[in-house]
Formats: structure tokens, C-alpha cells, sequence
């Protein structure tokens, strides 16, 4: 098989086991100028890992010899045994509950991308803008709801709110950390859900899309998820009150 | 008639989150409504013994007794006593609600629901259609209400 030497363009390994989706994603790397190299099994990818340096990584989640996200797994101990930089992991699905996305997450999955695939999507995908800058273009749906939220109450009422969600927040996240090395799974059910209210009432997707995935943990007694959801879930905290100081400012500017 | 006080509508919201519960007690306020405020479902049933509602405003998860519960047992109240029950809206953060979880709201006596974050004018478009005879909120929005004069 062609092992493709370094190349002008960056290259990315697309993962998946039907052949028909592999040639679209090829279609559409072209386009972005990407080089591909195309293989339809975890055993294949592990194999087609190491041959070269890959900087990015497009699998497909429900692959037919095991989970994607093991997949994922084994894929990055291989890169990290070779001593090769890290690629971005791309998802691709045709679908995504709020768990799979949160549990991709989680596993260091960069992107999730949902089919029809399309140019838009994968560009922004394969090539993000940098943190800081993601961070501070914040999500459309939260800036979109604090907008109305001023525009129909003002400004101090957003502040008022802002100034609640800053000091419930933390407060919240760490009773569930306590609540969780406890072990009390329905308590911190609870907790992740009254969390999930706030942040829905902001528009803060991701935020709430984590702690509704957190409560569902507790509730199937998934410890494990539960945990790696608090984590997350302070992670998109800080994300969301650091976009929320900005806008803040912007308004005061 | 005076169309400058027309009759409030009178709102219960039944919402445990402090952030929602200010942000929809602001809707309700900004559209006319005169508006008590529970934190649970329990609460909203109580409330609901003391006062006449128009339109009660039901969070779902909440602590003591769900959104679900607390509309079951209102639907069951007011068909004992023969009584119009006051209109139930569901609010909730739950991302979708189509076929089997819409069918569970419905059979519970909810006659609607609205998603967070909850948008003004999908509330006052609820209220407008389910409280006609209020008018607080067209004249609040300076929407002529049909069959009333301007002025």
C-alpha cells in the first residue's frame, strides 16, 4: 500500500468503514487542500497511524470492530508510543446524543461533526481558530439570549443574573465534587440538574448540554461519566463566566 | 370599557432555579401579568387552593413534587370540584419534546410547552391564545386586540 511521503499539504487519516463515506470525505478534504489517506478499520488506522505524521484525525464513531471512541484511545497510545505530535481528533456520526458528544469530549475528541458532512463544517473542524479567540467569539445562542434578555429587560437585569450565575456556579460545582466522593449519585443528580437550569436560562449550550448528560449519569449510578462531567462541566463554567466578564465590558464600553 | 386596565392576567410560575425564575418573573412582569412565584410543584398546588390562576407557568424538574406530578394532581382537583382548571404551560430544558415525551405532558394536563431559554414572544404569544379575555397583553405590546376599538 502507498505510504504518502510529507507533502505540502497537511494531512489528515479518515477512519471509516463504508466505503462510500470515505470517498466524500476524501471529496471534500481535496477541496480544503488536504491530503488523505483513506482506511476502513481501527486495525488498518493503527497500522496507518504510524506511517506518517498525521495532523488530524477524522473517525467515524460506530465502526464495525468496536466503539469509536475506543478506537480513538488506541489510536492516540499508538501516536504517543511513536513519539509523534498529538493529531486533532475529529468525531463524525450520523447522529450524536448529548452523551456521545459529551463523552467524546471527555476523551480528547477536538470536533464532532454529524452527517451530511459539508465544506463549512469540516474547515472549522480541522482547522479551529485559535482558543482565545473561540473563547471570545463565545456561542451565538448565549450571546444571541443575553442580547434579548437586555433588550428586553436591560442591562441591569443581565448584570443581576450574571452576578447569580458567578457566585452559584462555583458554589454548585464544588458541592457536587463533595456530593460525588461521597458517592451520593442522586444528590449530585439533582445539583448537575438545578446547574443545567441556570446555564439553559443563559443559552450556554454546551454547559448545559454537559450537566444534563451528568445528571443522567448519576441517575444510571455511572459514577465514572458523572465525574468526568464535573470536570467538564468547570471547565465550560470558566469558558462561560469569562465570555460573560467580556460582555460585561463591552456593554459598559 | 376602558382598554387602558384591562384585567391582569393572573400567572403562577412554579420554577426552582432562582436564574429562570427571575428571567421568566421579568416576562411575565414586562407582558402585564400579575405573577406569584413557588419553587416546586407542591408549593404550585397550594398556591393554587389559596388563589384563582389563569396560567401557571410549570417548571418540571423540581424538588417535593415535579412539574409532572404537580399538574396530574391540579387536573385531578379541579375535575373533582367541577372546576375550569387554569391553563398549564410546561417549561422545559429539555432539548427535544416530540412524540412520546410531548404525549406524557399532554396526558398529564399540560396544555403547552415552552423550551429554555424561554423567548418573550413565544410566551406572549401563548398568553395572547390562551388568555383572550385578559388584554394586558396587547395593550402592553400595542397590538390592537380584534373587535376592540383603537383609543
Amino acid at each position: 500500500m502507498p505510504s504518502p511521503a510529507s507533502s505540502f499539504f497537511s494531512a489528515v487519516l479518515v477512519v471509516d468503514g463504508n466505503a462510500l463515506n470515505r470517498r466524500m470525505a476524501e471529496q471534500l478534504l481535496l477541496q480544503l487542500g488536504w491530503r488523505c489517506g483513506l482506511v476502513s478499520s481501527t486495525e488498518e488506522a493503527l497500522d496507518w497511524i504510524v506511517r506518517d505524521k498525521w495532523d488530524a484525525v477524522l473517525v467515524e464513531l460506530s465502526l464495525p470492530d468496536g466503539s469509536g471512541i475506543e478506537a480513538v484511545s488506541r489510536l492516540r497510545r499508538r501516536v504517543e508510543e511513536a513519539g509523534y505530535p498529538p493529531p486533532r481528533l475529529v468525531a463524525v456520526a450520523d447522529g450524536g446524543s448529548a452523551r456521545t458528544r459529551v463523552v467524546c469530549r471527555a476523551a480528547g475528541i477536538a470536533a464532532f461533526l454529524t452527517r451530511p458532512l459539508t465544506l463549512r463544517d469540516l474547515e472549522g473542524a480541522l482547522s479551529p481558530a485559535p482558543e482565545s479567540e473561540a473563547e471570545r467569539s463565545g456561542d451565538p445562542v448565549l450571546i444571541q439570549t443575553l442580547g434579548g434578555l437586555r433588550d428586553m429587560a436591560g442591562e441591569r437585569f443581565v448584570l443581576d443574573l450574571i452576578a447569580i450565575l458567578a457566585k452559584e456556579g462555583p458554589e454548585r460545582l464544588a458541592e457536587i465534587g463533595n456530593v460525588l466522593a461521597t458517592g451520593n449519585l442522586p444528590v449530585a443528580g439533582r445539583l448537575f440538574h438545578k446547574m443545567k437550569g441556570s446555564a439553559s436560562s443563559f443559552g450556554a449550550t454546551e454547559l448545559t448540554r454537559i450537566c444534563e448528560v451528568g445528571d443522567d449519569a448519576c441517575a444510571e449510578g455511572d459514577e465514572a461519566l458523572a465525574k468526568e462531567c464535573r470536570r467538564l462541566a468547570g471547565e465550560e463554567l470558566g469558558r462561560v463566566t469569562a465570555f460573560l466578564a467580556r460582555w460585561k465590558e463591552g456593554n459598559h464600553a | 370599557m376602558n382598554p387602558a386596565s384591562p384585567p391582569a392576567v393572573r400567572v403562577l410560575i412554579a420554577e426552582d432555579n432562582l436564574i429562570s425564575r427571575r428571567v421568566v418573573a421579568k416576562m411575565a412582569e414586562l407582558l402585564g401579568c400579575a405573577y406569584v412565584e413557588v419553587e416546586n410543584g407542591r408549593d404550585a398546588v397550594e398556591a393554587c387552593e389559596a388563589a384563582d390562576y389563569d396560567l401557571i407557568l410549570m417548571d418540571i424538574e423540581m424538588p417535593e413534587m415535579d412539574g409532572l406530578e404537580a399538574a396530574a394532581a391540579l387536573r385531578d382537583r379541579y375535575a373533582a370540584r367541577g372546576k375550569q382548571k387554569p391553563r398549564i404551560v410546561a417549561v422545559t430544558g429539555e432539548m427535544v419534546l416530540e412524540g412520546v415525551g410531548m404525549e406524557r405532558y399532554r396526558q398529564a394536563g399540560f396544555d403547552a410547552w415552552l423550551g429554555k431559554p424561554m423567548k418573550m414572544e413565544e410566551l406572549q404569544f401563548i398568553l395572547v391564545g390562551m388568555c383572550p379575555d385578559s388584554g394586558a397583553s396587547w395593550v402592553n405590546w400595542g397590538i390592537a386586540k380584534p373587535g376592540t376599538a383603537a383609543g
